[in-house]
């Protein structure tokens, strides 16, 4: 049988234009959106250039705050939707990569809280709603949905390619039959002064391949696609727009913000993506290159394409629309496919001297494979394969790889346990005391806590593994701290290597880089139920053979802002908020001891599905009525996390780790483990 | 020893976080970056923001900075020479 994956409809929102096809029209032309960045209006930026995609017009009619993040999103998502032809329904999965979600909204009201107290008339509640890196997705559910799952992935700027990947997986394994997916970023101070204090903003824009490049244009935008099989496709009589053919990704391990000189990750990930399409590197006619404009990547990249496809033809589309970060790799490679449709390949633009080597698109160029790269911060490098025709397809999946929980720990206030141990955590006993590393400025304590909790269960991890992260809110004290800075000493003064911490995705990068682990790794989002997507992630990523096996982190470090004001607005949660995290080793069978086998785990938008036959035992972070209704229902007590543990987020994490525990000590046959959040439920089986 | 080389190891000591170093422990006419004091991209940019906030000095950045960094005895020049009066 042969399976290929198919686009069915795109949506783009970018700064050369609102739809995908004045996108698309004006990109074609070879157009640049490049200018002056009218929105920042701060003295101390000078004159800012990159690539706008909205007016700064926004009007919040009380109880309807859309963020700039959710306009663009929402924009891009209904787009894609109407082209392919559907509405939302029960059998359509959403996927959304964003890296700063409503941060243009929330910065302010933020920094204010953090220098005048959560009281402070200065914060706006209703923002701040905006502010969780998932709460784009939430909005494009609310709104436009129902779906039958909502994901939030975050992985720097490969994002949103690495959210294609995850989608294509799911229909490759037959677990989705239509997937909306996309990326979004916005605009933020964070960012651009971010990049401003890493001095990698080019003053007179973005110029990728250029030899007299001098950094990158910040962007903003929103991509969807709809990807479907191609037989649905057909069944359904929807136009088939291009095929995704393949995808890879792997994490260079090697530095938070500095690709690897020699570009082996990226080449590596490059040829994988071509054979799991099934394709050579001469067929490939198009590349859409990553292309930032910095002397670092461009020159990594330009070696790497000379050596995998030199016959191809480059472009970066960053010259025309800025980078949009963790949209890029989802508007790039929409934007690549509706190329390919035409029979046409995207210009180079903003390029005067050429660096030598590299083979420029002009535009003219009717490619029937393309790749879109797309390398984010922390070293997760990705790719795409787009294809119009030829190919053989994929055969049938093997049968899922039955996968167990191999090793887990938690670390507390209340103290550590690991492996079978971990039965422990929910009778309130202390664990064993654990050494925290020192504060730094260098590293932030949510990224510390990650390592750690990393460290505790990699024995015997091989460095093919990921790491797969989750946080609720990262570190918003520090992102606090950083803003105040730059309002009070300009971005010139921003401490640059404070930066990289306030990627959401960062925790988990520096995990990869501490153990030297190259399995793709990505970071989710989900409110309180993060470990269990997290977890979710993970067994996708070792499925899909991105990785042999993962260390799955959900941590949360101690945070004012997310104690006295998120954790309460957002999560519903108030009481003492404290820290703490887990982490879980998952890793095939194999006929290897481990503490539980997973069954399964994801988050529920709708009903909590119906366990396995027979007794089981009920872990939850917390009781709601959800989770009351559950245990009343199916005759059980639910067994909750300790109050000492803390009211956070990471508690999703920590439920499972204990359940494994309870397994693993022979406490129970099966576990249920419920980690309810607003309008959510993250579900775990684990069993012997 | 000047007393502008004085600071820039204190600062580095600092802004760095060097673990069990003292100011005086660093050589000042190693390598800063790679195989001398082995400091990184990151470092060098948050070396040459603190110049700036302490100093009033702006030390370029990228290929020109190589020269600059060759090791802390030439920074400290390049700073002394540049200090606004």
């Amino acid at each position: 049988m042969s399976l290929r994956v198919v686009v069915t409809g795109t949506g783009l929102a970018t700064a050369l234009g609102g739809t995908a096809r004045e996108t698309m029209r004006r990109a074609l032309l070879g157009e640049r959106a490049i200018g002056r960045l009218g929105l920042v209006t701060d003295p101390a930026f000078g004159e800012l250039v990159g690539a706008e995609a909205l007016p700064d017009d926004a009007v919040h009619p009380a109880g309807t705050w859309l963020s700039r993040a959710d306009r663009l999103a929402l924009s891009a998502a209904r787009e894609a939707l109407a082209d392919a032809g559907i509405a939302s329904g029960s059998d359509v999965e959403l996927v959304v990569a964003s890296s700063v979600g409503g941060m243009w909204e929330t910065q302010l009201p933020l920094t204010h809280a953090f220098r005048d107290g959560t009281r402070s008339p200065g914060v706006s509640r209703e923002a701040l709603l905006c502010h969780p890196v998932s709460a784009p997705s939430d909005r494009v559910h609310e709104l436009l949905g129902p779906f039958r799952s909502v994901r939030t992935i975050v992985s720097a700027c490969s994002s949103g390619a690495v959210a294609l990947g995850i989608a294509e997986g799911r229909i490759v394994r037959g677990e989705a039959d239509v997937v909306l997916v996309g990326g979004v970023d916005a605009i933020s101070l964070l960012t651009l002064s971010g990049f401003f204090a890493l001095r990698s903003l080019d003053p007179r824009g973005a110029r990728p391949f250029d030899a007299t490049r001098a950094g990158l244009s910040l962007g903003e935008g929103a991509g969807f696609v709809v990807l479907e099989t191609e037989e649905r496709a057909r069944a359904r009589g929807a136009r088939v727009i291009v095929e995704q053919a393949g995808f890879a990704a792997r994490c260079e391990a090697f530095h938070i913000t500095q690709p690897e000189e020699s570009g082996a990750t990226a080449e590596d990930v490059m040829r994988r993506a071509l054979a799991r399409a099934g394709e050579t590197p001469r067929r490939v006619g198009f590349v859409s290159a990553h292309g930032t404009g910095t002397d670092r990547n461009d020159a990594m990249e330009a070696g790497v394409l000379a050596r995998v496809v030199p016959d191809a033809h480059v472009a970066s589309q960053k010259a025309q629309i800025g980078h949009t970060l963790a949209a890029a790799g989802a508007v790039e490679t929409a934007m690549t496919g509706l190329a390919l449709a035409a029979g046409r390949a995207l210009p180079a633009t903003g390029v005067e001297t050429p660096m030598p080597g590299v083979r420029l698109a002009d535009g003219t160029e009717a490619p029937t494979v393309a790749l879109s790269n797309a390398f984010g911060f922390g070293g997760t490098d990705a790719t795409v394969v787009l294809r119009t025709g030829g190919g053989d397809g994929r055969s049938a999946p093997s049968p899922p790889t039955p996968l167990a929980i191999t090793h887990a720990t938690v670390v507390s206030p209340h103290g550590a346990w690991d492996g079978p141990a971990l039965a422990a955590v929910l009778s309130g006993a202390r664990g064993d005391d654990v050494r925290l590393p020192d504060a730094s400025r260098r590293i932030d304590p949510l990224s510390q806590l990650t390592v750690l909790l990393a460290e505790r269960v990699r024995e015997g991890v091989s460095d093919d593994a990921a790491v797969v992260a989750s946080s609720a809110f990262g570190v918003t004290d520090r992102a606090a701290e950083f803003s105040l800075r730059v309002l009070e000493k300009g971005p010139r003064l921003a401490p640059p290597q404070e930066f990289p911490s306030l990627v959401p995705s960062s925790p988990g990068a520096y995990a990869a880089i501490a153990l030297g682990l190259r399995g793709v790794s990505l970071s989710v989002a989900d409110l309180g139920a993060g470990g269990v997507a997290a977890l979710h992630a993970a067994i996708e990523v070792v499925r899909a053979e991105h990785a042999g096996e993962a260390l799955v982190v959900a941590a949360e470090c101690e945070s004012r802002l997310a104690a006295e004001l998120l954790s309460p607005l957002v999560s519903g949660r108030a009481g003492a908020r404290g820290w703490g995290g887990a982490a879980l080793r998952l890793s095939p069978t194999d006929g290897r001891p481990h503490l539980a086998r997973v069954l399964r785990a994801e988050v529920v938008r709708g009903e909590i599905p119906t366990p396995p036959e027979g007794r089981f035992r009920l872990v939850a972070t917390h009781e709601t009525p959800e989770v009351r209704a559950f245990a009343d229902r199916h005759r059980v007590q639910a067994e909750l996390l300790p109050a000492e543990l803390g009211t956070h987020e990471a508690g999703s994490g920590i439920a499972v780790a204990a359940g494994a525990g309870l397994v693993a000590s022979g406490g129970a046959e099966i576990v249920v483990v419920l980690a309810p959040a607003p309008d959510r439920m993250g579900v775990v089986w684990l069993a012997r | 020893m000047s007393a502008t080389l004085e600071a820039l190891q204190t600062l580095l000591v600092e802004e760095l976080e060097l673990p069990g170093k003292k100011p005086s422990d660093l050589d000042p006419d190693v390598p800063v970056f790679g195989e001398g004091l082995g400091l990184d991209s990151l470092d060098a940019l948050q070396i040459a923001m603190s110049i700036e906030e302490r100093f009033g000095v702006r030390v370029p950045e990228g290929k020109e900075a190589r020269p600059i960094f060759q090791s802390l005895r030439t920074l400290a020049a390049y700073v002394d020479q540049h200090k606004p009066s």
